[in-house]
């Protein structure tokens, strides 16, 4: 099969993914007891609530046969009219909504990537570099530590930390440190050209991706450990050390890159989770980001935000899943098309 | 709330007899401007979200003086900005934008209850008390530079009445404030409704400067429903969602962007979810606002609204409960309306800050479903139970126990009475929990060790639940002793609201904020018609029908006059009794509102939940 | 397995009569048994009645069983009158020094147990078992020099102890302390009067709360004014830390292992069936796990779990059964797809070759032929997942879903104690962080351990997919 074809394939298999996970959506907000009429309604303790809630449910076409409402959710997200939220934002377009969260989770999530890749890949390769030392043990057990730690707890302390350290930093304490912040709160992102604002922008997201890229960051200690571990075993190191390549250089060029091999899909997944995994983070660090819109849409069953939230999640996942099985074939040809 | 008592229009003897604005012969006048306390303000909607929710995360603003952006910026912290529109139901942050963009043909004045004129210079009022006639200032400009036209009124009102996005339409459609209109039959869900006729509503532009208002009937707190925030006008024609109009602009470009009001402040930028900057308008009609830019965070997070206020980049703020220590409170000075001013200290960082607090006109109470929790059980709830424990627990002790459907300052006599007549009368402990006596009724109801009842009690479900929480465990704790197991159940506050309609609760959290002075507005609910939830008319009893013949009395004693007033407030303690008798609530606290400031700004004192959350009065040493 | 309890032979100074049986390791260790479940048969009544619904007759009677290691037995709640000492704790001791003693005996009780268990694995191996090897051996051996996995064992060990034992080790009981505190009295020295009062629990925990405040703080390891010891120190409404940590830890293993359960036997049935046909099934199979793997679990979880939180399921077990449920149904296709491989590596061995051509039925050879080889990795990815189950339940929990109260659960705890982190009651929300960190290592340490034990040669891929398994719920 060649790469086209197979390219062709994961797209096709795709669909009824995607298919799949928005009608489970559908059927978890509009068969459960949420009710989004009554959620605009408010508590109203009055004679006229019960008529308006119903007035309410047949403008929003609550009221269609079920079967009626789901075609025409689907066909909405399919020809990608994502309509406009009920409850949270109501009267705003889903899109707009999500141009203006978007980025501050998406900025949320680069750095959630790229932290553990420059703080886990280095340590582990250091980890693995001095194996079985008191080094290796001290960083590998921070690694398995760090996975452990729930990212909501993790946020908790972290925050509390944060805004009791005026002693460290320079002693400045964090809010001062290099660049006035808050330690809550969005990141500015409108003026991210300028360094300053790239600064601001960087300082603020800080915590809050090192907590998000926690998990990652042990992850990526452990593997990159492993893979250097195999790596120096292998035979061709030993014959390039006999012809007497230099450590500095065999560790430059031959272990890292080989062992960075195995690592790429394995940071590309850590994308996917960081898209769910968001919501609890960005609720402690007070980021108005995709996840708390999700969380607020969901829980006050406002269908069309939830709904077409839902639908990028998925189609993103989906994205990085396809994109992570081609960089796979492209990386390491031996993997087959069959196995994955 | 009532059915409309009659739709005539009969007896409109119109006299033209100008009254200098506020000197009306009416009693007991307070505002209703949709106070922070019932952010989502509406027909009787219960703030338990917001106002229960604003205190418990530090509240609704903390707010900070600019000082990197020259002198006079004050910056604000708001839980969330979503919908600006007049008749939309708003949260409190939401609400607070829209009280500096908006402005109402009337307000209310520093430190009283009597409104004032804001946007007429002159008004008038007929004979039968149906008319109003306002003659509208001429120096009133929106922010968009059209000038304040009656036109703009009948537009307006006609958008809180007809539009798909008005919520509030009930403000002026139906209860004892009525606009007269008319309505029409629609057929919604198999169920025949009647339904607000569009453009029937009795709002006359009779020239550009004079706006005419025909009543349903006589009501004595007209007034504060013209300072209502819902009532606030717009610019003719700005959205198109009412008949005839299409709309200079998108609803969600107006709604969410773009508000355009008669307040002091406009909109200088907004970015959805995070913040919302408003700036003073140039050549403002009224008193000039003290801060020209108010800059509001949407921030959350109760540790970092109080970071903020510790490392004095703060000057306004709230201490959140739980960092409120009441042992560093001093009180200085007590003031009519029962606000409070004093000073509260030392913080961590060693300063001591002001301090005051104002009645927020707000009850919150546990509601039972009648029909489904049989009399003994509620009684015998609400004997276990001392409501001090829930403001000391719930609040650390800033609140008052509540005993009575309507708070204290609008009790008739006021606080003194209050209190008097709930330690006289209040049948299941005043102050105190009767244990022994909650087992004696349940014991006589046939419940014991081995019979228990069961209930679930629901709560909203918020992310940080600490005060409900803990006052549900107390309530459970104590039903457990009187053979009652109380589960307590959590669930979003849109099901536990759909679930009180369709009749699946057995005992939920609710609370209203009034939106005029008036026991009224708390007991239009305190009595047996269709549709309550309480559902008092499916367990009838003598009590239920007193609270009824009540009502009826107050409904027949609406017109603005002494005697009418003095049959209204007799019949408001009726009702009291008769929903302690039934037991149909179980009372928890009326809150206060709280504000902090260091000695860099003055902040007037804040009068009462009925008045605006503005901040044009913040001046800055 | 370290050997953390001192060598224990069994009772070398029998009865008389005793003298007379020619006393066999395997009586020995039988003997052992009764001794060990004496003291505790009511204990374990106790457990097995109020863990499973059986009605609270038979609570009753269990509860009057008596218990060697209990509360009653060693009781630590007493009256401390200045100038006598204290009244009413076992042997006058401190209710601290009570307290601390029980732990110790639990613990050293519960390690001996575990101890026998291990002897009588060695004695089945060498007096019982007809095989004088089996692979299972050397993975044994393996782990015994595999000091992590040994370290990961005990954390899980203790954390099994303290679960099974929890009304045990706890200060004071659910029922007096937060289920019923109005019904049940307490008996103090009052500072004011002099006196030895009685008052209800319900008013001493009002006026014993933590809210960080110095009015209102009882930190760990302290008394409150009513003689009560909190090892942990107390919450906002005045309860005990500890109780709630220690009965918590009850719910969180039980939806851990129920949801464990459930997915390992759906994704183990799946991975068998699409292991030996294959083709359009394997794809359909592959279909479905990608479909509800690309549904983001977290907010799946969060969705499933506000949404069914009015049904049925969301009563049984206090809303416990209804988590386990949503995390097995979100989590069975990272267990699936970790051993979907190992699966097919083996069916396309010849012995299931063989075996098909032999006429075996499907199931059998599914059973017998494939089964067997992938179990290894199942209890791996358990292990594993069981972290992350752990998390998502305390995240869930966190954000104010999950588990009602007042069945205490870890991460309810630190959602009560987040604001008051930065003040003086900062131990509410730490304190259960502290433990979930721990517990959750030391199942990824078990599962590392179970898996060089298993496979000395680890395979990267492997390691890949345990990974993403142990951080999976992301919580």
């Amino acid at each position: 099969m060649n790469r086209l074809l197979y390219l062709l394939k994961r797209i096709l298999l795709a669909i009824p993914v995607l298919l799949l996970g928005t009608t489970a959506t559908f059927a978890i907000i509009r068969l459960g007891p949420l009710n989004p009429a009554a959620a605009i309604v408010g508590p109203v303790n009055s004679a006229q609530a019960q008529e308006r809630l119903e007035r309410i449910e047949e403008q929003l076409g609550l009221n269609d046969p079920i079967h009626v409402q789901y075609a025409e959710y689907i066909t909405d997200l399919f020809t990608f009219d994502l309509g406009q939220s009920w409850v949270v934002y109501p009267g705003q377009d889903t899109v707009s909504l999500l141009a203006q969260f978007g980025p501050r989770t998406i900025w949320l999530g680069l750095w959630a990537v790229l932290i553990p890749v420059f703080i886990g890949i280095p340590l582990g390769i250091y980890a693995g570099l001095n194996v079985n030392t008191n080094r290796d043990y001290a960083a590998s057990i921070t690694g398995i530590v760090w996975r452990a730690m729930p990212n909501f707890w993790l946020a908790v302390i972290l925050l509390a930390l944060l805004s009791r350290s005026d002693t460290l930093f320079l002693g400045s304490g964090w809010e001062s440190f290099i660049i006035e912040t808050e330690i809550v709160g969005a990141p500015d992102l409108s003026s991210l050209g300028t360094p300053e604002g790239f600064v601001t922008a960087t300082k603020q997201i800080l915590p809050a991706a090192f907590v998000l890229g926690s998990a990652s960051m042990g992850n990526e200690l452990r593997l990159s450990r492993t893979a250097v571990l195999e790596i120096i075993n292998e035979d061709f190191i030993d014959t390039a050390q006999a012809v007497g390549v230099s450590r500095r250089r065999l560790i430059g060029k031959h272990v890292l890159r080989n062992a960075m091999i195995p690592l790429i899909p394995v940071i590309t997944s850590e994308a996917y989770i960081l898209v769910g995994g968001s919501v609890l983070v960005e609720v402690v660090f007070g980021i108005n980001g995709i996840g708390t819109l999700f969380f607020d849409a969901m829980t006050a069953g406002d269908l069309p935000l939830a709904g077409s939230l839902m639908f990028v999640f998925i189609l993103l996942t989906v994205c990085i899943n396809i994109m992570q099985d081609i960089l796979y074939t492209l990386i390491d040809p031996r993997i087959g098309y069959e196995e994955r | 709330m009532s059915e409309p008592d009659n739709d005539s229009q009969t007896g409109q003897s119109r006299r033209t007899i100008l009254k200098s604005a506020g000197g009306v012969a009416t009693v007991a006048l307070a505002g209703c401007l949709g106070g922070d306390d019932d952010g989502d303000s509406g027909g009787g909607n219960g703030g338990e979200n917001g106002s229960e929710n604003g205190s418990e995360n530090g509240g609704e603003n903390g707010s900070e003086n600019g000082t990197s952006n020259g002198s006079n910026v004050l910056s604000l912290s708001i839980p969330e900005a979503a919908n600006f529109d007049p008749v939309r139901i708003k949260g409190d942050g939401s609400q607070i934008v829209s009280d500096h963009v908006f402005s109402e043909l009337f307000t209310l004045p520093q430190g009283g209850l009597e409104p004032t004129a804001q946007l007429v210079t002159d008004y008038s009022v007929s004979d039968d008390g149906l008319t109003y006639t306002f003659t509208l200032r001429d120096d009133v400009t929106f922010d968009n530079g059209d000038q304040l036209t009656a036109q703009d009124f009948v537009y307006s009102w006609e958008r809180l009445a007809a539009s798909d996005n008005s919520q509030e339409g009930e403000t002026i459609l139906e209860g004892g404030f009525q606009i007269a209109h008319e309505t029409t039959t629609e057929t919604v869900d198999g169920e025949e409704q009647e339904v607000y006729q569009p453009g029937s509503l009795a709002v006359e532009a009779v020239d550009e400067g004079t706006l005419e208002v025909t009543l349903e009937s006589p009501f004595y707190d007209a007034l504060f429903w013209f300072a209502y925030g819902s009532l606030s006008p717009v610019p003719e024609g700005v959205v198109g969602d009412i008949e005839g109009y299409d709309g200079e602009m998108d609803y969600a470009e107006f709604s969410s962007q773009n508000p355009v009001g008669t307040g002091p402040y406009e909109i200088d930028s907004v970015e959805t979810g995070t913040e919302v900057v408003v700036s003073a308008v140039d050549g403002y009609h009224g008193e000039a606002p003290g801060p020209d830019q108010i800059s509001m965070q949407v921030v959350e997070n109760t540790d970092a609204i109080f970071r903020r206020a510790m490392n004095r980049n703060v000057d306004v703020f709230q201490v959140p409960n739980s960092r409120f220590d009441p042992s560093k409170v001093s009180i200085n000075e007590t003031r009519e309306l029962s606000q409070k001013v004093g000073t509260y200290g030392p913080l961590e960082n060693d300063e001591t800050a002001n301090y005051m607090t104002w009645d927020e006109a707000y009850t919150a109470y546990f509601i039972f479903d009648c029909s489904r929790v049989e009399k003994p059980i509620r009684q015998a709830l609400n004997y276990a139970v001392n409501q001090e424990n829930f403001v000391e627990q719930g609040f650390r002790g800033v609140g008052e126990p509540a005993y009575h459907q309507a708070p204290p300052t609008v009790y008739p006599g006021g606080k003194e009475a209050y209190d008097q007549h709930a330690e006289e009368n209040f049948p299941y402990g005043y102050r105190e929990a009767q244990v022994g006596q909650a087992q004696t009724v349940m014991e006589e109801a046939g419940y014991g060790e081995n019979s228990r009842a069961s209930i679930t009690l629901s709560l909203y479900n918020d992310r940080n639940p600490d005060a409900y929480s803990r006052i549900a465990e107390l309530i459970r704790a104590k039903a457990e002793s009187i053979y009652i197991d109380l589960e307590i159940e959590r669930a979003p506050f849109n099901t536990i609201i759909d679930e009180a309609v369709s009749g699946n609760l057995d005992m939920y959290t609710l609370g209203n904020g009034l939106e005029y002075p008036s026991p009224q507005d708390m007991l239009k609910f305190g009595r047996p018609y269709e549709g309550n939830l309480v559902r008092w008319r499916e367990d009838p009893s003598d009590a239920s029908e007193q609270a009824a013949n009540a009502w009826e009395t107050v409904q027949n004693n609406l017109e603005p006059t002494d005697a009418a007033q003095q049959a209204r407030s007799e019949a408001y303690i009726q009702m009291e009794e008769a929903i302690w008798q039934d037991a149909i609530y179980l009372t928890n606290y009326h809150p206060r509102g709280r504000q902090w400031w260091y000695d860099d700004v003055d902040v007037p004192v804040q009068t009462s939940g009925f008045h605006d959350r503005l901040f044009d009065g913040v001046s800055f040493e | 397995m370290s050997d953390p309890v001192p060598q224990h032979e069994p009772d070398s100074t029998p009865q008389s009569r005793l003298e007379r049986l020619p006393l066999t390791p395997t009586r020995a260790w039988v003997l052992v048994a009764v001794l060990l479940v004496l003291p505790q048969v009511g204990a374990l009544l106790q457990f097995l009645t109020t863990s499973l619904p059986v009605g609270s007759t038979a609570t009753q009677v269990t509860d009057q069983v008596p218990v060697l290691l209990s509360r009653e037995t060693i009781p630590n709640q007493g009256v401390h009158v200045p100038g006598e000492g204290w009244q009413g704790t076992f042997l006058g001791l401190s209710p601290a020094v009570v307290w601390l003693l029980r732990l110790v005996l639990v613990y050293a009780y519960g390690f001996l147990c575990l101890y026998w268990l291990w002897r009588g694995y060695l004695l089945y191996r060498a007096r019982y078992r007809t095989a004088s090897w089996t692979p299972l051996d050397d993975g044994v051996r393996r782990f015994r020099q595999h000091r992590w996995g040994q370290f990961g064992l005990l954390v899980v060990l203790s954390f099994l102890i303290l679960a099974l034992f929890a009304p045990a080790v706890s200060p004071t009981s659910l029922e007096e302390n937060v289920i019923d505190p109005n019904s049940n009295e307490l008996r103090y020295y009052d500072d004011t009067t002099g006196q030895i009062e009685t008052t209800t629990v319900f008013a001493a925990n009002l006026d014993s709360t933590s809210q960080g405040i110095p009015d209102r703080h009882i930190g760990p390891l302290s008394y409150d004014k009513y003689d009560r010891f909190h090892p942990f120190g107390t919450l906002p409404s005045g309860q005990d830390l500890f109780t709630q940590v220690a009965l918590g830890s009850r719910i969180s293993l039980f939806i851990g292992l129920v949801a464990i359960l459930i997915s390992s036997v759906i994704s183990a049935a799946l991975a068998l069936i699409s292991a030996y046909y294959g083709g359009w099934i394997d794809l359909g199979i592959v279909l479905l796990s990608d479909a509800t793997q690309s549904l983001p679990q977290l907010l799946v979880v969060i969705m499933l779990s506000v949404v069914l939180s009015q049904t049925w399921i969301a009563g049984l077990y206090n809303g416990g059964a209804l988590l386990a449920l949503i995390f097995a149904l979100t989590g069975w296709p990272s267990l699936w797809r970790a051993i979907r491989g190992p699966a097919l590596q083996v069916s396309e061995r010849t012995w299931v070759d063989a075996a098909d051509s032999y006429g075996l039925p499907p199931l059998t050879t599914m059973r017998r032929h494939i089964f067997p080889y992938i179990v290894g990795y199942l209890l791996v990815y358990a292990s594993m997942n069981l972290g992350g189950i752990i998390i998502g339940t305390a995240g869930l929990s966190f954000l104010g879903l999950g588990i009602s109260p007042p069945t205490p659960e870890w991460g309810r705890l630190v959602d009560v104690g987040q604001p008051l982190l930065t003040t003086e009651s900062w131990h509410i929300a730490t304190i259960p962080g502290v433990l979930i960190v721990i517990v959750v290592t030391g199942f990824n340490a078990l599962g590392d351990g179970v898996r060089d034990a298993i496979d000395a040669e680890t395979e990267l891929e492997n390691e890949e997919e345990t990974t993403t398994a142990a951080s999976g719920a992301g919580g």
